[in-house]
């Protein structure tokens, strides 16, 4: 019987093959439970094979939680993981260039093993969902026969290596880093050096400093590219990331030759395994590892070690070829004639085209809803790129795809084939182009739906979007599931992240409104939250700050970032009180929804119309009023006053603990200390402060909250130590959530 | 021999101005709560009425994913079967066509209001394995040769024609129209 292995077998590079082969044979060893399930979910995760949610067997389908019974019964791929149950497969776009053939095998597999659609990630992969794992070894052969990986897509290992997608035709770029980015890419793939690290790193590359698409500053390890005496080379950043708790990177060197590009990251991989956190993951990025040595340390045993790397010949034989990547586009230039075009022509060149480097060439942005393309869109797309500009596709951070090379003379027959196959959405780069994770959707991790907010903010935005004020018209929303920033919101104008609060023994979705973060400059600084708001009323919230933006700016040249830096946080909060503001469940029972989800909202199992209190709590009073100190921690910051915002950020964390100490105890002690043991020994201790996947992470910010306070405060700490406590506040909200839940159970 | 096994069978809607999957979402919640389809673990809806030219709304289950697919701008319902079904080809396909029927049944009875009507003679038919299902000639002649005796087999009194075969490259698919206009909800 004919099988792909067979007939792929000469069209794989070899060491792939046996990987795969590999993987192939650890599936089936798992299958005979020979394998422990916590190496089994390591090993299936380097290899792109994330898990999905409801993977654990469980589903509250809106009435009552379910078993989903799964033909395989008891048979696990991971702690909690039934080996049924449908998973994600992260697959590895290195700087997002996709060849048309590689565009048609893509768009093959989304049908045959997923769901037919492709969905482009923030850090330029594509990923399908619900694949089953046993259908893995041959998605991977099928996408090794057109050079494709999904090795290291996921797991403790170096990540997809991303670059922006306009290297080589930027007007603004240095030099084109695509071929520094590749050679990056293929020479730390599998790197002996980098496969004992506690936690992901993450490496990007941008040709400029000033604008967004690298993304550098929020990465483990960020180049940008510069020139020194006629040589290139780059400036290096070093331990940023988003997360829960985000990082700026800081500056490693002003200039590195290029030359020195890999033998330094396998320094820095080495140190990084060798020094990293393994036990603690919440504190095991390189940006903790770089906080904990100081910067200067860890640049002195980066250099160390570089010092007795053993000579490789790889870390410079891409240079000779640099001209390789030389793209050529496949047209001559021709003039348009833009005769009886159409309005709709009109409306998408305004965002969807930008002019190359190159004369009379353009880049054409397919701006993607909520970063997803159907099989037979990409089918479709191929045929057009090897139509106009051969093989020069890219994903982007974004999660768009950009065609390079496109002859002026073709921009309005482009435009007229994207449009038949509905890939003319007009807007890239406005404020309808949403950065969106895929949430409650398909995340295990997700609390609210960022995917179904997304739609429903594109409904709102799209009628109104020739009429918005320009500058609003370029503001950046992104909106992520949960804290963990995988739609990079802390980086954007109106930054969004789900979260739940209780209400009379409801749940209701909210999301955390996140403002002042700045894309441009290689995401040039974080945002801070501002306090949760009902999902329901986001929309409204989007409306009311643009409003205000326009209303009370300086001049049309103010950025909303430079313009929110300016106010009184106090005066925004309360523009946004009035969304705040949640209607009784009998009076609009629709509220406690979730977008695009007919489902009552993380219900538990508590039936419709049932309800416990109709009185607000003491401890829902209490952890409104943690909050509201929180903030202040915030405007403390913003007015530089560092000791009065970290010891606000502390106390937050103190009413939070005792809202909930309240909740168990008839008695609150009065004391810190006090407060702090009672949490721990109740709360933390026990695990009912844990979160499913952070554990006992936010626990440790109040129980360690004056660990590691220097003397001298510093900007970054305070910042960072507002986050803990915002984090710790959402926990506690979670917590009273799981209290209120098991009452209830008791009560039936 | 025919192995294939994945593959689906699609029946078109009529086209109505306002049209969108979107509105099925919670029919689809519906079918999950009260497990509707027989012998199918239902898992989740997946939302994809954003993508103009793809899958719409989409119930998965374990089975099969069953989704209100508009691709080409063609609104339907497609059943695409994931796992093994017994028996050959025939039989598998007349069974798969009996599970896509209850379905579509089940969608126009819909419990939130919404009218739909399918084209009555017309089922399209796709095949979702490259590896049995080659789209070439040779392999498109032979699947339209077992479909038509499959469904003359089982329904001796209607005749089929096929039109609409898929491009190279896509998935080898083709409409099988029943000639004597039978609304295909009754066989």
């Amino acid at each position: 019987m004919e099988n792909w292995k067979k007939i792929l077998e000469d069209k794989i590079d070899l060491v792939l093959r046996e990987q795969i082969d590999i993987f192939e044979t650890q599936i089936k060893l798992k299958q005979l439970n020979k394998v422990e399930d916590q190496l089994f979910a390591e090993t299936r995760l380097r290899k792109g094979v994330y898990g999905q949610r409801y993977d654990n067997g469980q589903r509250h389908d809106g009435n009552s939680a379910k078993e989903l019974q799964y033909p395989s019964g008891k048979l696990l791929k991971g702690p909690e993981t039934v080996w049924d149950a449908p998973g994600m497969l992260r697959i590895k776009i290195p700087l997002g260039s996709l060849k048309p053939e590689q565009m048609r095998m893509l768009a093959d597999l989304s049908e045959e093993y997923s769901d037919s659609v492709l969905h482009i990630t923030t850090r330029q992969d594509i990923q399908y969902h619900f694949i089953h794992i046993e259908d893995t070894p041959t998605i991977m052969r099928r996408l090794g026969s057109v050079g494709i990986t999904t090795h290291e897509a996921c797991g403790n290992v170096i990540r997809n290596v991303t670059a922006c997608p306009l290297s080589g035709v930027c007007h603004d770029e240095t030099f084109d880093v695509s071929a520094y980015a590749h050679a990056m890419a293929l020479y730390m793939l599998d790197h002996p050096d980098c496969q004992d690290f506690g936690r992901k790193f993450k490496i990007a590359f941008s040709g400029c400093k000033q604008h967004a698409c690298g993304i550098v500053n929020m990465h483990d390890l960020g180049a940008i590219a510069k020139e020194e005496d006629g040589k290139n080379g780059f400036e290096v950043y070093i331990g940023g990331g988003l997360g829960a708790v985000p990082r700026q990177a800081k500056l490693m060197y002003k200039f590195l030759p290029q030359e020195e590009l890999l033998p330094l990251m396998q320094a820095v991989g080495r140190i990084f395994g060798r020094f990293g956190e393994k036990k603690n993951r919440a504190k095991a990025r390189v940006k903790f590892l770089v906080q904990k040595l100081g910067l200067e340390e860890f640049i002195n045993l980066v250099e160390e070690e570089r010092k007795i790397l053993p000579y490789d010949e790889n870390w410079t034989s891409y240079i000779k070829k640099l001209s390789e990547w030389e793209e050529k586009p496949k047209k001559a230039v021709t003039k348009l004639v833009s005769e009886n075009v159409s309005k709709a022509y009109e409306i998408w060149k305004i965002k969807n085209i930008q002019k190359q480097r190159q004369q009379g060439y353009y880049v054409v942005t397919i701006m993607l809803p909520l970063g997803d393309i159907s099989s037979h869109q990409m089918r479709k797309l191929a045929l057009i790129a090897e139509k106009y500009v051969g093989d020069t596709i890219r994903t982007t951070v974004e999660q768009n795809l950009v065609l390079r090379w496109v002859n002026e003379g073709d921009l309005i027959n482009l435009y007229n084939e994207l449009s038949k196959y509905g890939l003319a959405e007009p807007g890239a780069g406005s404020i309808l182009d949403i950065t969106t994770c895929p949430g409650t959707d398909t995340c295990k991790l997700g609390i609210a739906s960022s995917r179904g907010l997304t739609s429903e903010l594109t409904s709102t935005l799209k009628p109104m979007q020739i009429e918005l004020d320009k500058t609003v018209q370029e503001l950046r929303i992104k909106i992520s599931g949960c804290f963990n920033s995988c739609a990079q919101h802390h980086i954007a104008d109106l930054g969004f992240y789900g979260n739940s609060r209780t209400y009379k023994g409801y749940k209701v979705p909210h999301f955390q409104v996140v403002l002042g973060g700045k894309w441009k400059n290689n995401a040039g600084s974080f945002g801070m939250g501002l306090g949760a708001v009902p999902s329901k009323n986001i929309p409204n919230v989007v409306l009311k700050l643009a409003e205000y933006y326009v209303e009370n700016r300086e001049s049309t040249l103010q950025s909303f970032q430079e313009f929110y830096s300016k106010q009184n946080k106090g005066d925004v909060k309360s523009l946004l009180s009035e969304f705040t503001k949640i209607p009784e469940y009998v009076d609009n029972p629709e509220f406690y929804t979730d977008w695009g989800d007919a489902r009552v909202f993380t219900l538990g199992d508590m039936g419709v119309g049932e309800c416990a209190g109709e009185v607000v709590s003491l401890t829902e009073v209490e952890l409104q009023s943690a909050e509201r100190i929180c903030f202040e921690a915030q405007i403390s910051l913003d007015e530089g006053d560092l000791s009065i915002a970290l010891d606000k950020a502390q106390k937050a964390m103190i009413r939070g603990a005792s809202a909930l100490i309240r909740k168990e105890f008839n008695d609150v002690p009065s004391e810190r200390g006090e407060i702090i043991s009672k949490f721990k020994e109740h709360f933390y201790d026990t695990k009912l402060f844990y979160d499913r996947f952070a554990k006992g992470k936010f626990g440790k910010y109040l129980i360690n909250m004056n660990e590691n306070i220097p003397q001298k405060l510093n900007n970054d700490l305070v910042h960072m130590k507002i986050e803990e406590s915002q984090l710790f506040l959402e926990a506690a909200h979670a917590c009273y959530a799981k209290l209120i839940d098991k009452e209830k159970k008791q009560n039936i | 021999m025919l192995e294939l096994q994945k593959f689906g069978i699609k029946l078109f809607f009529e086209v109505k101005k306002n049209y969108t999957s979107k509105k099925f979402i919670p029919e689809f919640h519906k079918w999950i709560q009260n497990e509707s389809i027989k012998d199918h673990l239902l898992i989740d809806v997946a939302d994809y009425s954003h993508i103009i030219d793809g899958p719409g709304v989409m119930l998965i289950a374990h089975e099969a994913n069953i989704s209100l697919d508009q691709e080409n701008k063609k609104p339907g319902l497609l059943y695409m079967r994931k796992t093994k079904v017994n028996g050959d080809f025939k039989e598998r396909f007349i069974k798969v066509l009996s599970m896509t029927i209850d379905n579509a049944k089940l969608l126009k009875n819909n419990t939130i209001n919404q009218k739909i009507n399918y084209l009555n003679n017309t089922l399209h038919f796709i095949a979702n394995d490259r590896l049995y299902a080659e789209n070439i000639k040779e392999k498109q002649n032979l699947y339209k040769k077992e479909i038509a005796k499959a469904l003359i087999e089982q329904y001796p009194s209607i005749n089929v024609d096929f039109s609409d075969v898929s491009y190279p490259r896509e998935r080898l698919a083709f409409t099988v129209k029943i000639i004597d206009n039978k609304n295909i909800l009754d066989l």
